[in-house]
């Protein structure tokens, strides 16, 4: 029987950076001063921007990890993209959480339907509900990974549609910033532009911490089930004493 | 010995398809008059203010056709029992031809439905208008195919599930978003005369990408036999 998984040692220096990493952000952001036309508004742009950013990379890792089952049949890779996508959908619900709470700050309302990023991040974050709802829907781990894949490949089509919705649409969410074809043209002032930098990194190592943890639970999880199934296999009476099913 | 061509095939899954809905009328006789009747009850709970009416009927239309197409879309594949896809299997069926053959099937059904509600529509949201009818017509065939694919696709990623009835359309909605949009719009433009072009080309090109992709992923798909 093989052993019970350990978490990985590198999982603490994650954790450690994360903490380190996300203290000096959340310095750095105390002495960004207030911006001109926003106030303290603006300053939800420094969970708002990093929470979409780590979204797409959970969500962009959840895609390679969905074609590296369908194209090699790896395990892993759907484990992998099953914690990505997981993570992804909180950072997504982040996105829209601390969007709605800059739209109500900033323009007097939650929502707004002529933001297209808005309403496409919303779509996207129920379209990934769904992905979660489909793998829960399924006990058998071949089934789920191929079918879960296919989802997963078909739904990432979304994220490029989400940020160039601003590109593509008449819109009142702001154009893209960081992220832009024109990336030499960038807008931002570097007072703002340094701590949002770090922060992004912050999240980023939260992010690489979390989706460790997720996979440590995934293969402890997966030796659970065949240890289960291992005791619950009658190998050695079923070869020695063979008995009828039917009742005697 | 060599079977038919993936045509013939794609050819007897439609005819299949259609023979089914012929025996249970399912699509015309209930799901048809039930979307009407949504059409029709929609004023009375949003407003019956003729200029409103006029400017949210053609999305209330295709949000009609939506919901209730993706049903009929998903029918096919999604109820498809095991020992149906045994037989299709043992028959030496290929299961891209099923694919297309369910989608099709669907989208036949779907161009009827839509040709149908559309004059309902016309008459209850937007009447007294001149619409272009080549481009309603153009827009009932190409959303139709994509409502037909996508609910394939999907179909076939919940076939055999418990949960399929409440799973397939959470799953197919958020990806007819762009489908809903296009046809909307392009509705828009003909009932005022204007050229629905661009909307007709962006459906076309949803179309044959989801083609592409449930061509590409329908083996695999047909790998994972239903958990029923």
């Amino acid at each position: 029987m093989e052993a019970i998984p350990v978490l990985w040692r590198g999982t603490w220096i994650l954790g450690a950076a994360s903490i380190i990493l996300l203290g000096i952000g959340l310095y750095a952001v105390s002495g960004v001063p207030d911006e001109e036309t926003q106030g303290i508004a603006a300053r939800l742009l420094f969970v708002h921007v990093p929470s979409v950013v780590t979204a797409y990379l959970a969500l962009g890792i959840g895609v390679l990890g969905a074609l590296g089952y369908l194209v090699r049949r790896w395990g892993w890779a759907d484990l992998v993209s099953a914690a990505a996508i997981e993570i992804g959908v909180v950072l997504t619900a982040l996105t829209l959480w601390t969007g709605m709470m800059w739209g109500r700050l900033v323009w007097s309302v939650w929502w707004d339907w002529t933001d297209a990023r808005m309403v496409s991040t919303a779509v996207l974050f129920f379209l990934y509900i769904g992905y979660l709802a489909l793998r829960r829907s399924i006990d058998d781990s071949h089934i789920r990974a191929t079918r879960c894949a296919v989802l997963g490949t078909v739904a990432f089509v979304q994220v490029p549609i989400v940020h160039y919705s601003v590109l593509w649409f008449r819109t009142l969410h702001q154009g893209a910033t960081l992220i832009r074809p024109d990336v030499a043209n960038a807008t931002m002032d570097t007072e703002y532009s340094g701590p949002l930098g770090l922060t992004i990194v912050a999240f980023i190592t939260l992010f690489a911490l979390l989706i460790t943890l997720r996979l440590h639970l995934a293969r402890t999880e997966l030796f659970i089930t065949r240890a289960a199934r291992e005791a619950s296999t009658p190998v050695g009476a079923a070869v020695t004493a063979p008995r009828s099913r039917s009742p005697v | 010995m060599k079977g038919p061509g993936l045509l013939p095939q794609v050819a007897w899954v439609i005819r299949k398809n259609l023979a089914i809905e012929r025996r249970s009328g399912e699509t015309f006789w209930m799901v048809t008059p039930f979307a009407a009747l949504a059409l029709m009850l929609a004023p009375l709970a949003i407003s019956t203010d003729t200029a409103l009416l006029r400017r949210i009927g053609p999305g209330m239309l295709w949000l009609v056709l939506v919901l209730f197409g993706l049903g009929v879309a998903l029918r096919p594949s999604a109820g498809e029992s095991r020992s149906v896809r045994d037989l299709a299997a043992l028959c030496g069926l290929d299961p891209a031809a099923r694919f297309l053959g369910n989608s099709l099937g669907a989208a036949i059904l779907l161009i009827a439905v839509t040709l149908i509600l559309t004059p309902v529509m016309i008459v209850l949201y937007a009447p007294g208008g001149n619409p272009a009818w080549g481009w309603l017509i153009l827009l009932a065939g190409t959303g139709a195919v994509s409502l037909g694919l996508l609910g394939s696709l999907i179909g076939a990623v919940v076939t055999g599930l418990r949960t399929r009835t409440s799973l397939a359309p959470l799953l197919a909605l958020p990806l007819a978003v762009p489908v809903l949009v296009a046809t909307t719009r392009g509705t828009e433009s003909a009932l005022s005369r204007r050229s629905s072009i661009s909307w007709v080309l962006l459906l076309v090109a949803m179309d044959l990408a989801l083609a592409v992709v449930g061509v590409l992923l329908a083996g695999t798909l047909d790998n994972t036999p239903p958990t029923d």
